[in-house]
């Protein structure tokens, strides 16, 4: 388990998310609600692309609890860009959780687990589970 | 015993018959006479020649369920009968629920039932509203009575219970066995302001 810092991260929590998507369906019978197709989350510079995102949301304040991507997702900010086969997006908390193949590339370091998790707010990184760096030897830049 | 022929005797017999005579007279006097006849209220020619003159129901009520069992139940103000099997509607609301409790509200301003093609029409800016809290206005609104499909046309805002965003197309299905479902299509766009949680409803 390697406890990793996250330089430049801008992603700024408390910012406009602004979610676009091809379509939104809304299941009647429970009320979930699904974006399907090109699924693209915007929240300051950090954009986190899908193939469908659950909106789980409270229904009293109307408040989006957490974003639940699925079907490839891609998260890209200033400085890194991430992959990985799910994440959940919790707004409020300010965390995204990446899952399932996670390859982090940052600069010329790259990493790669199971499983992510990234608080946006403080910009540090949480890598578990089968956590393998590939350091470029040329420049010798080592992960702390 | 006899009535003594005195005077008194006669004078009750006789009152025993003018008394109650003169009662009765009183009495119908009270009803017949005391009412004034009210003035008969002039009827409105008017109108009567305008009702008259076109054929139309006010204040219809058609309510009938769908295939899948959804219910669907129309009012309006008037409705009249249009070119062949068609019908015109004025102020129409509409209620569509599925067996699950979906519950669809349409609200226009004109409307247009086409009885053979089973399909309602509603014009003039058509507010939905579906029990899950999601409120839209669209210009046009399309209505399949035969399985209680709804669709919209044209770019529409809708205020969803998470916040407002915009779309191409609104869809509303109550498919057979399966989970009556809203779908929004063509680019929809949620802008969502986490710092005014919920404020934006």
């Amino acid at each position: 388990q390697t406890q990793m810092a996250l330089g430049g991260l801008t992603a700024d929590p408390d910012a406009p998310v602004e979610i676009t998507a091809e379509s939104l369906n809304v299941d009647q019978a429970t009320g979930r609600a699904t974006f399907e197709g090109e699924v693209l989350i915007g929240q300051g510079e950090m954009k986190i692309s899908a193939a469908t995102v659950e909106v789980v949301y409270d229904d009293a304040t109307g408040e989006i609890a957490r974003l639940e991507a699925q079907g490839g997702v891609t998260f890209v900010t200033a400085t890194e860009a991430a992959e990985a086969q799910a994440a959940v997006y919790d707004i409020s908390g300010g965390t995204l959780l990446l899952t399932g193949d996670v390859l982090l590339t940052q600069g010329r370091t790259a990493l790669s687990s199971q499983r992510m998790e990234i608080d946006l707010a403080a910009g540090t990184a949480q890598l578990t589970g089968g956590v393998r760096s590939v350091i470029e030897p040329a420049q010798g830049a080592a992960a702390q | 015993m006899h009535a003594r022929d005195n005077a008194y005797s006669r004078f009750i017999g006789r009152a025993k018959v003018l008394l109650p005579l003169v009662g009765l007279v009183l009495l119908s006097t009270l009803f017949l006479i005391a009412r004034s006849p009210q003035g008969t209220g002039e009827i409105p020619f008017a109108e009567i020649e305008a009702i008259a003159r076109e054929q139309r129901v006010s204040a219809p009520r058609f309510a009938g369920t769908a295939e899948n069992g959804a219910s669907i139940a129309l009012e309006a103000a008037t409705v009249r009968p249009a070119a062949q099997g068609r019908y015109e509607i004025e102020t129409p609301t509409g209620v569509i629920e599925s067996p699950e409790g979906a519950r669809i509200e349409m609200r226009a301003a004109t409307g247009e039932v086409d009885a053979q093609r089973r399909q309602l029409r509603l014009d003039g800016p058509v507010t939905v509203v579906s029990s899950l809290g999601y409120r839209a206005e669209t210009p046009v609104l399309m209505a399949d009575l035969s399985t209680g499909g709804v669709v919209s046309s044209g770019e529409i805002e809708v205020d969803g219970p998470f916040g407002r965003f915009s779309a191409g197309e609104m869809r509303s299905e109550m498919p057979e066995g399966e989970a009556p479902r809203m779908v929004f299509s063509k680019g929809v766009r949620l802008l969502y302001d986490p710092a005014s949680q919920g404020e934006s409803r």
